[in-house]
């Protein structure tokens, strides 16, 4: 299987996403370079060029779209699906050529995205932070909060990996 | 299951999130932390598709059924199979050394064959079929270290080559080659013939004094060379020499050749055959012509061979030295100084016998030939030297087998045993030589390599 094909259209969808979300032109152009340099290394099949665009990637994606309001229920899964899933699928083809074959496996990473916000807002329901955490003015609290969810969740993933 | 690692790329990967987690709080980015959360599943992705996976990978080395030699390579193929594609990187891990450096990479999908040619080295066990290397996810995020244990047991044979070359061993010496020389047939009769210049390898006693002071050379004593008049041979038929037919037959190959040799250069030939109970067959030494066919006769009439044993056991004592003779000295004076003829010397061995008969019969120097593996009452072979050395005699004493003739089923611990037999047998050749007689191990020659190696 190829992978150029697929590393290329992801890196363009990725790219499309970012700027109709953040219409921020500047940031677009600098995620577009690292995109481009992970679009070469897959084309002439050098991992090493590629793994730096991707950690780039990664960082400069979520704090470009920083700026939307993480105030409902509605952000964090319209950012789960629209952006990190891409960014996901995009590691994963560029780092191999198959990628998503155990289902299992593919459930359990899955449950990560539909279990974070169920954590994140049963915490707010729960400790009764809701109007706390979710003013957009405290965004460092949430992201301590969905951090220690996601830590939380791989701790508990890592110590008993399911086994059939 | 054996451990699992995180690879480089998959360590890159574990720092990624912490650094978002750490950006997402310092830059009060929720979104970060959410793509960090991502990343985790990755690795939790990885992780868990590696565990599932990896205990499904099975080799089976399919062997050539030849048989393996040292220095003959030998083509292994390992089938290594997965329900899931892997990225594999594996190398073979063998007793055996690979002269070619292989190394196996690639994305395994279900089923791979790879194939190899082992070199054999050493010979002995070995074990084949072993796979050493990493299964790592498709993403190459988490490595599983791999280790398949050899599966398959192969004995790997000396090479030919090898065997070959134990056999002809620098010292040893070829049938065809004793008997090519008639003029190693004879010894000195005491008259002196000439005076000559001293050689390298002459005897020391043999230097003529007296020339010496006159010339300032080493000059050394020539003999008139004298044919022997008779020659006997002693041949064993303990069990230790039944011991297989191709053995048997290889002995009655060598007793009848260096017979006839011996008749035809104008000797006289006699045979004795004893075992390690009694005499069986007797023939004093004769000039006619019916002995030599009465002998043959004999010699198709020998005890039927035995089963050839495993070799399970030493089949040389380590314990024979020189002090140690010094029992077996007392029977033999008891038995047979004192000359009582039909006295019992029962369980001492028929070679007691057979150097009683020679004491009877032949009254010149002769000479006499031991056939003997000098497994079965060693110390009286070596005793029956000694006598015969006192009564004047030439003793050959002719090993027709060194434990490397027993190679058929070799074994780690046989032919380590068989190494040490050999050892304990150069022992004891040594002392048959300090015991004054000429010790000749031999090796088959073509025609008795072709009755050793029939039906291998």
């Amino acid at each position: 299987m190829n992978r150029q094909p697929g590393v290329h259209i992801m890196g363009t969808l990725l790219l499309f996403v970012l700027f109709s979300l953040t219409r921020d032109w500047l940031m677009t152009i600098i995620t577009g370079t690292a995109l481009l340099t992970v679009s070469i290394g897959a084309h002439i099949d050098d991992n090493t060029i590629s793994l730096p665009g991707l950690i780039l990637v990664s960082f400069l994606l979520p704090y470009s779209i920083g700026s939307i309001a993480l105030d409902e229920l509605y952000p964090i899964l319209f950012y789960t699906f629209v952006v990190i899933v891409p960014i996901i699928l995009y590691w994963g083809i560029v780092l191999s050529d198959s990628f998503f074959t155990d289902k299992f496996s593919l459930a359990l990473s899955v449950s990560y995205f539909v279990l974070i916000p169920i954590i994140f807002y049963s915490l707010l329901i729960f400790s009764s932070m809701r109007e706390y955490l979710l003013d957009p003015v405290n965004q460092g609290p949430q992201a301590m909060v969905i951090s220690g969810c996601a830590v939380l969740l791989f701790i508990i993933y890592y110590l008993k990996p399911t086994k059939t | 299951m054996p451990s699992m690692e995180l690879t480089r790329r998959g360590k890159v990967l574990m720092l990624v999130p912490i650094y978002l987690f750490t950006g997402a709080y310092l830059l009060k980015n929720p979104f970060m932390a959410l793509t960090g959360a991502g990343l985790l599943a990755l690795l939790l992705h990885s992780r868990i598709y590696l565990d599932r996976v990896s205990s499904k990978v099975d080799v089976d080395p399919s062997i050539a059924q030849d048989t393996l030699y040292v220095g003959e390579g030998v083509k292994v193929s390992y089938m290594v199979g997965s329900e899931r594609p892997l990225n594999i990187s594996l190398e073979p891990s063998d007793d055996l050394e690979n002269r070619e450096d292989v190394r196996f990479e690639q994305t395994l999908n279900s089923k791979a064959i790879f194939e190899s040619t082992l070199y054999p080295t050493s010979s002995g066990r070995a074990e084949v079929g072993g796979l050493k290397g990493t299964l790592s996810d498709p993403m190459g995020l988490y490595k599983v270290q791999f280790d398949h244990q050899s599966p398959i047991d192969m004995v790997v044979y000396p090479s030919k080559d090898a065997i070959r070359y134990a056999k002809t061993y620098a010292h040893r010496v070829h049938l065809e080659e004793l008997v090519k020389d008639m003029m190693s047939f004879t010894v000195s009769s005491g008259e002196l013939e000439e005076i000559r210049e001293y050689h390298p390898g002459d005897r020391w006693r043999d230097i003529h004094w007296r020339s010496v002071s006159k010339l300032g050379n080493y000059m050394t004593k020539e003999y008139e060379k004298m044919a022997l008049l008779e020659c006997t041979v002693f041949l064993d038929m303990s069990p230790s020499m039944r011991r297989g037919k191709k053995k048997m037959d290889h002995i009655n190959f060598l007793t009848l050749e260096l017979l006839k040799e011996l008749e035809l250069s104008g000797h006289d030939i006699g045979m004795t055959v004893y075992d390690h109970r009694k005499v069986l067959f007797h023939q004093k030494p004769e000039q006619r012509r019916a002995t030599f066919t009465r002998i043959y006769r004999a010699l198709s009439d020998l005890p039927d061979p035995k089963e050839p044993a495993p070799y399970n056991s030493p089949r040389y004592r380590e314990d024979i030295t020189i002090e140690n003779l010094k029992d077996a000295e007392r029977q033999f004076v008891e038995r047979v100084s004192t000359i009582r003829y039909g006295s019992p010397s029962a369980g001492l061995g028929g070679l007691v016998e057979a150097v009683k008969e020679v004491k009877r019969g032949v009254h010149k120097r002769s000479l006499v030939m031991i056939i003997t593996d000098m497994e079965t009452n060693p110390e009286i072979t070596i005793k029956s030297v000694e006598k015969l050395k006192n009564m004047n005699h030439t003793v050959w004493v002719i090993i027709p087998f060194s434990p490397w003739y027993d190679l058929e089923h070799i074994d780690e611990d046989v032919l380590e045993m068989t190494y040490k037999d050999y050892i304990r047998l150069e022992k004891i050749s040594k002392i048959l030589y300090r015991a004054g007689a000429k010790v000749f191990e031999m090796y088959p020659g073509k025609e008795g390599l072709r009755i050793l190696e029939e039906g291998r």
